[in-house]
């Protein structure tokens, strides 16, 4: 096998690896931004005059993000 | 409506926006403000009220939760809350020992709305709280750009899916509107007796349930709760009116009976 030859495979691994690479980091990007979303959640009550932010769950799975019940 | 609201997945304008719309409904519909709307609308001694275009999509709304629930969800009630001592702020509603005034069964068959104008006999005192929330939510659901939730005093609405936690625990994956109705939280003593929110209006005065609470989940929370409400009231029966309806429901009995109907087996995941 040629240096060039060699060069040539290292190079086509490389790509592979990065392609690989990009395609795992899609995916945990959009699972971050669909869990995370909702999790912004902004709090207020009707009588008072502010809104504040405030961290809900993120969790997508177990946690819930709301809760509904008698009020 | 002296409810906590939280939205998920709104920005900062948009948090205002939600928190302006909710402000305006309390302006306009609460009972225990002298100078709003409803509370002008129920002073009225003319036989017709012009009433403002947010008042008349929204008593348009309580009349047709009326038909679709043959009367179970009543605008007309107001006068049997008062009756039964739910004359003020929930908050400053205390034991009394005098007994509860006359019962006040619902009328809500003799209220005419045409466009604005408003008809209804001398004495019908209208409460639009069964549905304003509900209604609320699901309007500041459609301000959000994306995914995400509005929640007003536990009632739901769902953009995208979201877990919603449920009473007495469990969670659900949820995509439209969930409510929960009863009368765990809204009780008080009058003349010695337990009192509570959720009037039968055949009878005017505060219904007997097999049920505590009723959630339920469907398209829009204007729609769950509605629904929540009338299941409620028709003990028994309401599981299977439900179903009927293609809604999912989810009742407890006490603190530890958990029944659902076919619908919530059929249609509600649990959340994993």
């Amino acid at each position: 096998m040629t240096r060039l030859e060699h060069a040539r495979r290292r190079a086509a691994g490389a790509k592979r690896a990065l392609t690989a690479a990009s395609a795992v980091g899609f995916v945990v990007a959009m699972l971050l931004v669909r869990s995370a979303h909702p999790g912004h959640a902004s709090h207020a009550r009707t009588s008072s005059a502010g809104i504040s932010s405030s961290s809900a769950s993120t969790s997508a799975t177990v946690v819930p993000e709301v809760t509904t019940h008698v009020s | 409506m002296d409810v906590d609201v939280i939205a998920g997945g709104a920005g900062v304008a948009q948090a205002a926006a939600i928190e302006a719309l909710f402000a305006e409904r309390e302006r306009v519909f609460s009972r225990f403000r002298p100078h709003s709307e409803l509370a002008l609308v129920n002073a009225s001694r003319g036989p017709l009220v012009r009433v403002s275009a947010l008042f008349a999509r929204t008593l348009r709304a309580a009349l047709d939760a009326a038909a679709a629930t043959g009367g179970l969800v009543d605008p007309t009630l107001g006068a049997a809350l008062e009756a039964a001592g739910y004359d003020r702020d929930f908050a400053r509603v205390v034991p009394d020992a005098s007994p509860a005034g006359a019962a006040a069964p619902g009328r809500w068959r003799s209220v005419r709305l045409a466009g604005r104008v408003l008809a209804r006999p001398p004495g019908v005192r209208l409460d639009l709280n069964g549905v304003v929330k509900a209604l609320a939510v699901d309007e500041t659901l459609a301000l959000l750009d994306g995914p995400g939730f509005v929640s007003a005093g536990g009632d739901v609405a769902v953009r995208g899916g979201a877990v919603v936690g449920l009473p007495r625990g469990g969670s659900v994956r949820v995509e439209g509107g969930v409510a929960t109705s009863g009368i765990t939280h809204r009780r008080w003593l009058r003349g010695g007796a337990v009192q509570h929110h959720l009037i039968d209006a055949r009878t005017g005065r505060p219904a007997s349930s097999r049920w505590t609470e009723v959630t339920v989940a469907a398209p829009t929370c204007l729609d769950a709760d509605v629904a929540a409400k009338a299941a409620f009231l028709l003990s028994d029966d309401g599981p299977g009116w439900l179903d009927e309806r293609g809604l999912a429901g989810r009742f407890l009995a006490g603190d530890v009976v958990v029944v659902t109907n076919r619908a919530w087996r059929d249609s509600v995941p649990e959340a994993a």
